[in-house]
């Protein structure tokens, strides 16, 4: 099944197969931010590792350009480009080899469970940005990686080492709350 | 179905991952019962809300990466040259007759390598005024770039534009002169216009005041566009609707003289001209707020001035904090 996005991407591909650098900004410009996000999610230290390491996928992206063999998507392609180079990263430093299971994520308990926050940010009336950032940080990733970068819940579930099931379990979480708490409130505005 | 998997459902057609068979479900679905349209209307509303719109860090990222990408591609060509001028001594030990074919020939290989690109970029509120080697004149808005060969080609003159710039190309029939934005490639022989291809807008504007030009929508199965004087070409990059109407001249070319001239447009609207011209990003209480219709025309004036008048015929009130200026409904 081909999606509107695909065939969108597909187009920027085989533009920038012919060298055409508007097509790579476009690419750059659309998956960028978030491939910085899960970047972070899989270096431990916060500072600027993940933009440098975003920078040189994107980097190799353009010079291997003639050369590009996607089976999935680009938005997967991208993705997994990026994990390979964490763990190269990883291997470089004789740390021990990443393991995508032991991800450093936060407590899965969040402020947005507490009754009282809840009624707080209803009526201060929250962006959705700020809603989302209340979700747990883990179910905020694989939401943003559905929402924000066009990944499947298989594609999502390979990257984060999870399974697919447990990616929709987190999913509906994450809709449901929304729905809840912002949808609800804005839909009779 | 389950609750999950219908909210699963919804989204996935929203991110348009869904087959015809999944959609025709979900139509029957919504049309069932009055609350399935709801839950439809909630999860819609929270998916589509303004997303995390920031892309200012990746715009920045990609500006470092094209400077890069510029000097390893200058670097290949330096050492192509080295390559077959080390290759050109070894054969002029050979026969000299030998060397000076060699010339002729490496000389001829070396014109069409991949041309030097370079850049101008502007940030908020700059604007940059410049010539290119073919005298054409070209005046970029703020927070935009341009990118140009050192050396045009042969045939064609071909630059790159993200954001807004007028340019007054110069003539020659032979060398026809080409802007490209994402989604349009405007054809010129020598002329002047305005193209408004800034990022963060749903729209781009070809605004043409003399001579001819053509355009052509990127995507839309080589449709071309002829442009007069006087007329302007806009996009909806959304729905990808091309409209043609007559253009207001004073609005097209505010930005290089810093006039803000607003025609009853959104207050949403004539935030985004204001942050590019000031540098500062304004931010809205509540929706209400943002679609208040603004009707004012501003030249060369101080931001506060700016922000006073919208206010006060708006009955709108801000507050300066920094580079944000949030804008509020008066109560």
């Amino acid at each position: 099944m081909i999606t509107t996005n695909q065939s969108e991407d597909f187009e920027l591909l085989n533009k920038l197969r012919t060298g055409n650098r508007p097509a790579f900004s476009a690419i750059f410009l659309k998956y960028h931010s978030g491939l910085v996000r899960y970047g972070k999610s899989l270096l431990s230290n916060t500072n600027h590792e993940a933009d440098d390491v975003v920078q040189e996928v994107f980097l190799k992206f353009w010079s291997q350009r003639n050369n590009l063999i996607i089976h999935s998507s680009l938005s997967a392609f991208l993705f997994t480009a990026l994990k390979n180079k964490v763990k190269d990263i990883y291997r470089e430093k004789h740390l021990p080899l990443y393991d995508p299971t032991e991800m450093q994520f936060n407590e899965e308990t969040s402020v947005a469970q507490s009754p009282d926050n809840i009624l707080i940010f209803k009526e201060l009336n929250y962006s959705i940005e700020e809603m989302i950032n209340l979700l747990p940080t883990k179910t905020q990733l694989i939401f943003r990686m559905n929402r924000e970068d066009n990944l499947t819940y298989d594609e999502i579930a390979s990257l984060l080492n999870l399974t697919r099931n447990s990616v929709k379990t987190h999913m509906f979480r994450a809709i449901k709350f929304l729905k809840e708490h912002y949808g609800h409130y804005k839909s009779q505005l | 179905m389950e609750e999950k998997d219908i909210y699963l459902l919804i989204t996935q057609y929203l991110l348009k991952q869904t087959s015809t068979e999944e959609n025709e479900f979900l139509a029957d679905w919504i049309t069932a019962l009055p609350q399935n349209e709801q839950t439809f209307e909630e999860i819609k509303v929270s998916w589509f809300d303004v997303k995390s719109a920031d892309k200012e860090d990746s715009l920045n990222a990609l500006q470092k990466l094209n400077q890069i990408i510029d000097e390893q591609e200058v670097k290949v060509k330096r050492s192509n040259k080295q390559f077959i001028l080390k290759w050109t001594m070894l054969a002029a030990t050979i026969a000299i007759v030998g060397v000076i074919a060699l010339i002729v020939i490496s000389s001829q290989d070396l014109a069409p390598t991949a041309p030097v690109y370079l850049q101008k970029v502007s940030k908020a509120g700059e604007i940059k005024t410049f010539y290119l080697v073919d005298g054409t004149k070209i005046i970029l808005g703020p927070k935009s770039m341009l990118k140009y060969p050192a050396a045009f080609e042969k045939h064609q003159r071909q630059v790159e534009l993200i954001g807004e710039a007028y340019f007054e190309v110069s003539k020659n029939p032979h060398k026809p002169f080409t802007v490209r934005t994402d989604d349009l490639s405007i054809n010129v022989l020598g002329t002047h216009f305005n193209v408004n291809a800034t990022k963060n807008e749903n729209l781009t504007t070809v605004s043409l005041f003399e001579g001819k030009v053509n355009v052509n929508v990127i995507d839309d199965h080589d449709e071309e566009y002829k442009l007069k004087p006087g007329q302007e070409l806009v996009l909806n990059r959304s729905n990808h609707q091309v409209y043609q109407h007559v253009l207001d001249s004073a609005n097209v070319m505010g930005w290089m003289t810093n006039t803000l001239v607003f025609n009853n447009e959104k207050l949403s609207d004539a935030a985004k001209k204001i942050e590019k011209m000031y540098g500062v990003k304004l931010v809205f209480d509540d929706e209400s707020t943002a679609e208040t219709r603004v009707f004012a025309r501003f030249e060369n004036d101080a931001l506060n001035d700016v922000l006073e008048i919208i206010c006060s015929t708006g009955n709108l009130s801000y507050r300066n904090d920094g580079n944000k200026i949030y804008i509020m409904n008066k109560k």
